[in-house]
């Protein structure tokens, strides 16, 4: 389980991140949205320790990921935006890097690689940025790890290759690990995220699960505006709207619907969610 | 223990590093190792175009040659080796590797300032040895094979064999401060590495120079130091306390060099 207790960082005097306390529970594929520079890749850097907190602590298990110790290390993995095109076939590299996770297999690197459709033994310094992409991600997935975190994992990923990256993740990751995926591409990731955690500059606006979300906003489609909506977007043949779910109606949570309604609304939804009240 | 040391693990390490370098720096240390070959060919073709004919080689260009190739590839190839450290696509690969922050120091040293020395020498001398088996008459005799005390061991003073200076030791450990110096250049600057270690060491050394001088300038004035150092009559005596002098400096700056190269993996943040 990952604690994050009043965590704040700064790059000099710009201040990133304030104030930020969540738990992140296994088991889980959380969604980590929020507008360009919010931090969302600090934060992720800060979980796998590349960075130093602030102020505030994390903790993983009981560990500090900022020590850098290589117990935590072989049970996170970390899958930044860029990926280095290193000077070797694909297959070797994670033959030889695989050796640090205990859990890694080359017969599922070879397997994810072969949903991607993905040559393993293609120089990785001659790939494409996708397929570059795409080794990297398989490699993740295959270190089989308790905690990974995937920075926009999707970006440069083709059409057929955000499907086949839901299947893996879905298929290839433990049941008791703790995922956390930034991204801006939400209809890419919507099916898989659960719960969404969504950053502010220096705050979290909301931390909650699907189920919980459209327990207390309702995603409706139609041809009419509902006074008490808190967003609405015009869409070809009619509205997306959010309102209150005052009445506990089912409905299919729209991410980026959800996104912006949160935006426009701030303090309601912060009041909404962190008190468990209902509207 | 586990934590900062595990020998299974670092193992498993130094195999992954001592693959990368040979991705990495593999080709340009066999270029830099060949190039007194091809230093010979460029030297006999110019000797052919504007004297007509081939011409010997002689000792000291060949010295200088090998000199110069050790001096630019301490300078180039550590960062060649780690200077990705600093980079962050790579550097986030480096950092979150499962090892200690140790056994990844343990392993930069071993192979930027041990490995990495020996093939640069081991090559360096299998390009000389085939020069002088395949030219013995331009190119004369290899230089492993030369009975002199240049490179192993014991130099004798201005033919007074009564005076010996260690020569080889001072080379060697200042080829291995020159790599350390360059091995935290490259792991501490994100642009122009060579360039701004080159400087830096230049800054520090003027430094050192000047306190140095000031400092034996104020010992000469001393009484005590004079007396020291009139008694003693043997060029010898002077030679050995010369000599102690260099090794603590070069262990000394060898410390403080792998105690920063140390902390700044430790504390490198992407």
């Amino acid at each position: 389980m990952i604690q994050i207790d009043n965590l704040a960082f700064s790059y000099g005097p710009v201040e990133v991140l304030r104030n930020i306390s969540m738990r992140l529970e296994p088991g889980r594929i959380y969604g980590l949205l929020g507008e360009n520079g919010v931090g969302k890749t600090t934060l992720l850097t800060l979980l796998s320790g590349l960075k130093k907190c602030g102020t505030g602590s994390i903790d993983i298990d009981g560990r500090i990921p900022y020590r850098r110790e290589p117990g935590l290390l072989a049970d996170l993995y970390y899958l930044p935006d860029e990926v280095a095109p290193e000077n070797d076939r694909a297959e070797n590299w994670a033959k030889g890097k695989g050796r640090f996770w205990p859990r890694f297999t080359i017969g599922r690197f070879n397997e994810i690689m072969a949903i991607f459709e993905n040559d393993p033994s293609m120089k990785m310094n001659t790939m494409s940025s996708g397929q570059l992409k795409k080794t990297y991600i398989s490699f993740a997935l295959a270190c089989g790890t308790r905690y990974l975190f995937l920075d926009e994992p999707t970006n440069a990923l083709d059409i057929p290759s955000k499907a086949q990256f839901r299947t893996a993740i879905l298929k290839f990751t433990p049941e008791d690990s703790t995922i956390v995926i930034s991204t801006h591409q939400v209809r890419d990731l919507e099916d898989i995220i659960d719960p969404i955690i969504i950053l502010d500059r220096q705050d979290v606006l909301l931390n909650a699960t699907v189920e919980e979300i459209s327990r207390k906003l309702y995603f409706d489609y139609s041809n009419t505006l509902n006074p008490a909506s808190l967003y609405s977007e015009q869409l070809p043949g009619g509205f997306i709207q959010v309102y209150p779910n005052t009445d506990g109606r089912d409905c299919k949570v729209n991410v980026e619907a959800l996104f912006n309604t949160v935006h426009k609304n701030k303090e309601l939804i912060k009041g909404l969610f962190s008190n468990g009240q209902n509207i | 223990m586990d934590r900062t040391f595990d020998i299974r693990r670092f193992g498993r390490y130094l195999a992954w590093d001592l693959r990368n370098a040979r991705n990495n720096a593999g080709f340009s240390l066999l270029v830099y190792g060949v190039t007194p070959i091809f230093i010979f060919a460029f030297f006999q073709i110019c000797s052919l175009v504007f004297n007509g004919g081939t011409s010997p080689f002689g000792l000291t260009p060949r010295l200088v040659c090998i000199f110069a190739l050790i001096v630019l590839s301490a300078m180039m190839l550590p960062s060649r080796l780690y200077g990705r450290v600093t980079d962050r696509r790579y550097g986030t690969e480096f950092l979150l590797l499962p090892a200690s922050t140790f056994e990844k120091f343990l392993s930069m040293i071993v192979i930027a300032g041990i490995v990495l020395p020996l093939c640069m020498s081991v090559l360096l001398l299998v390009s000389d040895s085939l020069l002088a088996l395949c030219f013995p008459g331009l190119y004369g005799e290899a230089l492993i094979c030369m009975d002199n005390g240049v490179f192993f061991g014991l130099d004798a003073l201005g033919g007074d064999d009564s005076v010996t200076f260690n020569f080889f030791l001072i080379m060697m450990m200042s080829w291995w401060t020159n790599l350390l110096v360059f091995i935290l250049g490259a792991i501490f600057f994100k642009r122009s590495k060579v360039a701004k270690t080159i400087l830096t060491y230049f800054l520090v050394n003027s430094v050192f120079g000047v306190a140095f001088s000031a400092i034996m300038l104020c010992a000469s004035e001393n009484p005590d130091a004079a007396d020291m150092i009139s008694s003693m009559d043997d060029l010898q005596d002077l030679m050995s306390v010369l000599n102690w002098m260099v090794n603590i400096w070069y262990f000394l700056v060898s410390a403080v060099l792998l105690g920063l190269i140390y902390l700044r993996l430790r504390t490198i943040k992407h």
